[in-house]
């Protein structure tokens, strides 16, 4: 179990294992185009530090794991090996492996899953006249007290000091007490180890990985940081009680000065280096400890060096709701301002109205800076599909070229949640039912691989992700025969319904054109799925297809789903705000062109006869609706191109960004408002649930809907 | 700890004027207690919920009080107030004629409904307060706000 102690690293810990898992499944799968020997240094780290780290926490599992993907990719580091198909899948199932040992190590603590097949398995994979034992540690054989190098360690000096970086010797004590040495060494080598080289650690690492050392450790560090850099970077670590730092003479051989000092007041008040005055001997003679005051200046200014801070998205949540308290505050100042009357001095009122003015550009500034922190590259989505692509052409016996384009394309952390589902259905539909098999693109004269793209933009205040295919397209012949079979339209209808109307069946439920269902694509479910889940959070899906050439789907997502922009319109008493991203177009026409049929009021608009509804029949009751009606009125078109609804609104207000929130359990679902926003003035608008409204408008006659 | 065998245990109300009665809940249910403001209406809600009003960015459903006591509804006036509640962590709105202070009520002075308040919905009550000449309603504030069909 791991001590109380340990529990304050797991999170570190769990967050470090899923970024270096990550790095390892993308790396490993451009290992297999092409095979750098940057790359393999870079994968082999990142196993390197996994191993370490997982041991270091006493997961055994995930450490022998690792280990034994390390072995392979230091095999293929040294040319000792060579990447190989097997190879490949061998460190896929791997990192599966590894994938499960970290959801149950984040889930329960122990990481159980059985590892020795798979270790086995990668064991077996290299070669075994190859010498079994991993080649030891250079730095093993220079324990000795004066630090003896390597001569590549030399070399690796004499390269850092050429790029201009600074050699330190590191000196690290641990307390007395400290009960997880090699945690705390192996943390300060990690923490070294991002802000420059580590080129030599006595005792070895392993020896430190073991806790196989006293209570001191000693470290060669190339950085371009200063002293400061480094002290901050080690004195972050509990339980050291004494860092050492200086810079290391290479050609001499010997410290060019010393300082000493407990952690938290290490560093000097004019120990800024820069290289020249590093090697000057008035660095010989520091104030030494003159002024406990700048001591304690340095400490401070310690902790500005981290670059990067990890957020809770709640917090930001939180600042954003703020922030949109304060902008609504700025309106209401405004207003206040303007009430102001002949008593108050003018002066006054022009410095009040300045100092409004000027708030409100900070608010606006401070609303837009929030936006970006909670915005994240799309690449966080997109980075897990070619894994995927990569299992199903196999499994599929497909060549596929998948490409990515546009991954720094940046959207809110909550459009990146919902994103991912509908695009792994689209992905999985393009390669089973878009891209055919080989023999067959071949017969079609297409190049035996099949492409599939994937890629976003942006496009106004919109995201638009696009996943195009080279296949046969979407058969329209067949879609329309299948949906006829099923039900879903007559004969008749089929007859005459144009080709993009016919494309977009596919969304329907319950319709799959794939002759056979596998297990990838095919139940019929899919699409529906998708557009449903696309649908609700605001985005716009649609499908062109060539036959023979290939099909493509583009999804018109909103930046996020915190904010949107709204059509405000005014219903008897009331501010209703309707998403833009469903408004097809607004309106003005004459009532004398409404016509009943079957009840429900409609108006012909080019050729097709469009449903109305009335806002105010719906959120009033008849007393409160007047019941004057004028000669010509607004509306508002919303839906998508096959189901779309008119809705008839007393005045049209204008757009504008609002924040959504929701109406709050004691409230409850109300049909037809899907949450509310509060508007500058402080008032509280309600949103319209447009999908709600045109479920509404289909199933049954607005009239009796009025209670 | 000294004890304070002399000291009678007692608890504090918000006590507020509604149709001429004087009613009170517990002050640790009370969030806060606003001036009458804008409440936007909610299209087909139970009909004593009057809307939602904004509190600092969040959206707090309100309820008419007189209604759901089956009292006559009457308009708001300067001194209308909407006490804020907080229970079972819904934050909900009432609306009172006035609030009048913040008393203090040995347990002794808390007696269980009786059938003299016969206007009020009389499940909603918890008890009767007495403090000198005047009774106190004391509402079950869960009940109160709770929508039954819900």
């Amino acid at each position: 179990m791991p001590s109380e102690d340990m529990q304050q690293y797991m999170s570190v810990f769990l967050d470090e294992a899923t970024e270096h898992i990550e790095k390892l499944e993308q790396s490993i799968l451009s290992l297999e185009h092409s095979c750098t020997s940057d790359l393999l240094q870079e994968i082999f780290r990142s196993a390197h530090t996994l191993k370490g780290s997982s041991r270091a926490m006493g997961f055994g599992s995930m450490g022998e794991l690792t280990h034994a993907m390390e072995d392979i990719f230091d095999r293929l580091r040294r040319d000792e090996l060579v990447v190989t198909h097997d190879i490949v899948d061998a460190l896929f199932k791997a990192i599966d492996i590894l994938k499960s040992l970290k959801e149950e190590i984040a889930n329960g603590g122990v990481d159980q899953t059985d590892t020795t097949e798979i270790v086995k398995l990668l064991r077996g994979l290299i070669d075994p006249s190859a010498s079994p034992t991993r080649i030891a540690d250079s730095s093993t054989v220079c324990t000795e007290k004066p630090i003896s190098l390597t001569q590549t360690e030399q070399i690796a000096i004499s390269d850092a000091i050429s790029t201009g970086a600074m050699i330190y010797d590191i000196k690290v004590e641990l307390d007395k007490d400290c009960v997880m040495k090699s945690v705390r060494a192996l943390m300060t080598l990690q923490r070294l180890e991002t802000i420059g080289i580590l080129i030599h650690i006595s005792p070895s690492e392993q020896a430190l990985e073991d806790e196989d050392f006293e209570f001191s450790f000693e470290l060669l560090l190339a950085t371009d940081k200063s002293i400061e850099d480094i002290n901050a970077e080690i004195t972050g670590i509990s339980e050291i009680s004494i860092v050492v730092v200086t810079p290391y003479r290479a050609m001499i051989g010997m410290p060019a000065s010393v300082q000493t000092a407990n952690v938290g007041t290490i560093c000097e008040a004019d120990s800024v280096p820069s290289p020249d005055i590093e090697h000057s001997p008035i660095r010989e003679k520091p104030q030494k400890m003159e002024d406990e005051e700048s001591s304690k200046e340095e400490k401070k200014m310690t902790h500005h060096v981290a670059q990067t801070v990890r957020v809770d998205v709640g917090r930001l949540d939180n600042l954003l709701n703020l922030v949109g308290e304060l902008v609504i505050d700025q309106t209401r100042i405004n207003q206040l301002v303007s009430q102001l009357h002949s008593p108050l001095d003018e002066e006054i009122k022009e410095l009040l109205q300045e100092a409004a003015a000027h708030f409100g550009r900070i608010t606006g500034d401070m609303q837009e800076q929030i936006m970006k922190a909670r915005m994240l590259p799309i690449d966080n989505v997109f980075n897990r599909f070619p894994r995927m692509m990569r299992d199903l052409s196999q499994k599929l016996n497909k060549e596929i070229d998948f490409v990515i384009w546009g991954r720094e394309t940046e959207l809110d952390r909550s459009v990146i949640e919902v994103i991912g589902d509908p695009l792994i259905h689209i992905l999985r539909n393009s390669v089973d039912h878009g891209i055919e098999a080989m023999e067959q693109r071949e017969a079609a004269g297409k190049p035996r691989c099949g492409t599939v793209r994937l890629g976003a933009r942006h496009e106004e205040n919109y995201i638009v992700i696009e996943i195009e295919d080279d296949g046969a397209g979407i058969d329209i012949a067949k879609v329309k025969s299948s949906a006829v079979r099923k039900g879903l339209i007559t004969a008749e209808i089929a007859e005459r319904m144009s080709d993009k109307d016919a494309t977009n069946l596919i969304f329907h439920s319950g319709l799959s054109t794939a002759e056979q269902v596998s297990d990838i694509s095919g139940r019929g479910v899919g699409m529906d799925i998708v557009r449903n889940n696309l649908i609700r959070f605001g985005a716009i899906i649609d499908v062109d297809s060539r036959p023979g050439k290939g099909t493509r789907f583009t999804i018109k997502l909103p930046l996020t789903l915190a904010i949107i922009r709204g059509l405000l319109v005014r219903v008897v008493s009331g501010v209703y705000v309707i998403p833009l991203a469903s408004v097809i177009e607004t309106n003005i026409i004459d009532c004398g062109s409404i016509h009943v049929i079957n009840g429900q009021e409609v108006i012909m608009q080019r050729g097709m006869a469009l449903p109305l509804l009335h806002l105010d029949n719906l959120y009033y009751s008849e007393r409160e609706t007047s019941t004057v009606r004028q000669t010509s009125t607004y509306i508002v078109v919303v839906g998508s191109a096959d189901r779309k609804v008119g809705l008839v609104v007393d005045s049209m207000l204008g757009e504008q960004e609002i924040v959504i929130k929701p109406l709050g359990k004691y409230i409850g679902d109300i049909r037809g408002v899907s949450g509310a926003t509060i508007l500058g003035d402080g008032r509280i608008a309600l949103i319209v649930d447009v999908n709600g409204l045109i479920a509404i408008a289909h199933e049954e006659k607005v009239k009796t809907y009025v209670s | 700890m000294p004890s304070t065998i002399s000291m009678e245990q007692e608890e504090q109300f918000v006590v507020f004027r509604l149709a001429g009665e004087i009613y009170g809940i517990p002050i640790t249910l009370v969030h806060e207690i606003i001036r009458y403001r804008e409440i936007t209406r909610i299209p087909r809600s139970a009909e004593y919920v009057r809307g939602v009003l904004n509190l600092r960015g969040q959206i707090v459903p309100v309820i008419d009080l007189r209604k759901r006591l089956g009292l006559p509804s009457a308009e708001e006036t300067n001194s209308s107030r909407i006490v804020v509640t907080e229970v079972e962590e819904n934050i909900v709105g009432m609306i009172v004629d006035a609030v009048t202070e913040v008393l203090r009520l040995p347990f002794s002075r808390i007696e269980p409904p009786s059938d003299l308040i016969v206007d009020v919905e009389y499940d909603l009550i918890k008890g009767v307060g007495k403090k000198d000449d005047q009774l106190v309603i004391l509402l079950d504030v869960s009940k109160t706000v709770h929508l039954e069909n819900k």
